[in-house]
């Protein structure tokens, strides 16, 4: 048994992968963007102290109500909501930025600020932040579903074990339809079509307001295709294996 | 001074300056030693790419916290830290896994006939043969035998008994030896 160990522990302790040729300049992109949200948020934290307290109330409020609107997926027709609007208006016109990163968290809301800062103001009357986000029908975790339940990888990608993540832009039209899907960050033009076939079938959206009026927006979903490992066997195997893992670890612990 | 020269020590204590060449050296030393690490725990290359960019950008904000103990320690903490990385993010992910009911018996392997055929194997196939186990077994596998974790450190870090992650890591052996012997008879040994 031990040999067997030792064999193992020899030839992966300090074994070194070759990664893909982009990896350090992805990997000093992402520090930026993450060294640039923290900044933010310190910014942000900053100025509000430094404002006058009515200021700091209005900015706590207007958290709260983002939040709110992002965890139950009902923005709320809020009269408070124009008035905050037009009080961070005035400071700075960094404001949209604010939006975005109070509660970004999560990937999606990394991908977002992304697509924000790539943008070029050439395109009018598009928005890429508003007041009431455009969603899609049943919020992020029907839209979540609805790729998990769509997506159709093709088989020669999974033969050849080709897997990502492909990041799609499109706009979110007034009456909610989609228009001008682009992959913005492509694997394989395989899945990039794949990609696009989904985002282009999506159900109509609830289109994104601004002042209560809907607008065009400008949104960027990312969509993973993961080749499970499950997946690639057959249902036996894996269920069973998993399956005793549990029991083994349960075992003394129930009797 | 040339950045490729520098030792340990010094490397350390620029990136804890924020030099941006000290950080582009160290990702260069190490990325793919860590790589292969994050690999071996998460079983995927996708997310092994993922998880290793995030143990460097942790790495790089706590440097200052490294002691300095020698020629390799460097090495060793990235690498304990790329383990905790792992271990977390397997952690997390362990919570949404749903685990569907079927028992079956796992067929009897064969022993190997002689260890040192192992050792004919490329590093490659053999990493690629321990991320190909099931979680919990890779796991288990890469903290027992690799890291050097004991079973009672390895219980609490995953939440099983110690009992538990001994048999589980036989069944891992179990796993490993049965594909390393289809590798040879597939290879024509």
């Amino acid at each position: 048994m031990k040999d067997f160990d030792d064999i193992f522990k020899e030839r992966l302790d300090d074994y070194e992968m070759k990664l893909p040729t982009m990896d350090q300049q992805s990997f000093w992109d992402r520090k930026a963007v993450r060294e640039r949200a923290a900044r933010r948020r310190r910014n942000i934290l900053t100025a509000a102290v430094g404002l006058p307290a009515v200021a700091a109330v209005l900015i706590a409020i207007m958290m709260t109500i983002n939040l709110l609107s992002r965890n139950n997926a009902t923005p709320p027709e809020n009269p408070e909501l124009t008035i905050v609007q037009q009080q961070s208006d005035k400071p700075d016109t960094d404001n949209t930025v604010q939006w975005i990163t109070i509660d970004n968290d999560g990937d999606l809301g990394e991908t977002m600020e992304k697509a924000q800062l790539s943008e070029s103001p050439g395109e009018e009357d598009v928005y890429m932040v508003v007041e009431e986000s455009p969603e899609f029908p049943g919020g992020t975790n029907a839209l979540m579903g609805y790729l998990r339940d769509n997506m159709v990888i093709p088989d020669s990608c999974r033969e050849n074990n080709i897997q990502g993540r492909v990041l799609v832009t499109f706009i979110v039209e007034k009456d909610g339809s989609i228009t001008k899907p682009v992959v913005v960050k492509s694997v394989n033009h395989l899945l990039d079509a794949e990609a696009l076939r989904l985002v282009s079938a999506m159900p109509k959206w609830k289109p994104g307001r601004q002042n209560g009026q809907a607008q065009r927006v400008k949104f960027t979903i990312p969509i993973n295709f993961r080749l499970d490992y499950y997946k690639n066997r057959t249902k036996a195997t894996a269920t069973e294996s998993a399956v005793e893992d549990i029991m083994a670890s349960t075992k003394d612990k129930t009797f | 001074m040339r950045t490729d020269s520098i030792s340990e020590l010094d490397l350390a204590l620029r990136c804890a300056r924020k030099d941006q060449k000290a950080q582009a050296e160290l990702y260069t030393r190490y990325a793919g030693r860590l790589y292969a690490v994050c690999f071996r725990y998460i079983g995927n290359r996708e997310e092994a790419q993922d998880l290793m960019h995030d143990a460097m950008i942790k790495a790089m904000d706590s440097i200052r916290l490294f002691h300095f103990s020698g020629e390799g320690s460097l090495y060793a903490w990235l690498r304990r830290l790329t383990v905790n990385v792992s271990i977390d993010r397997l952690r997390e992910k362990g919570k949404a896994q749903i685990v569907p009911l079927d028992l079956t018996m796992e067929p009897a392997v064969s022993e190997l006939q002689d260890d040192e055929d192992a050792d004919s194997i490329p590093a490659q196939v053999m990493l690629d043969m321990v991320a190909s186990l099931p979680d919990v077994r890779r796991t288990v596998f890469n903290m027992y035998c690799i890291d050097g974790f004991s079973h009672k450190e390895i219980a609490q870090a995953i939440n099983i008994t110690e009992k538990g992650s001994a048999s589980i890591l036989a069944k891992a052996r179990t796993q490993l030896k049965s594909a390393v012997n289809d590798y040879l008879k597939r290879t024509g040994r």
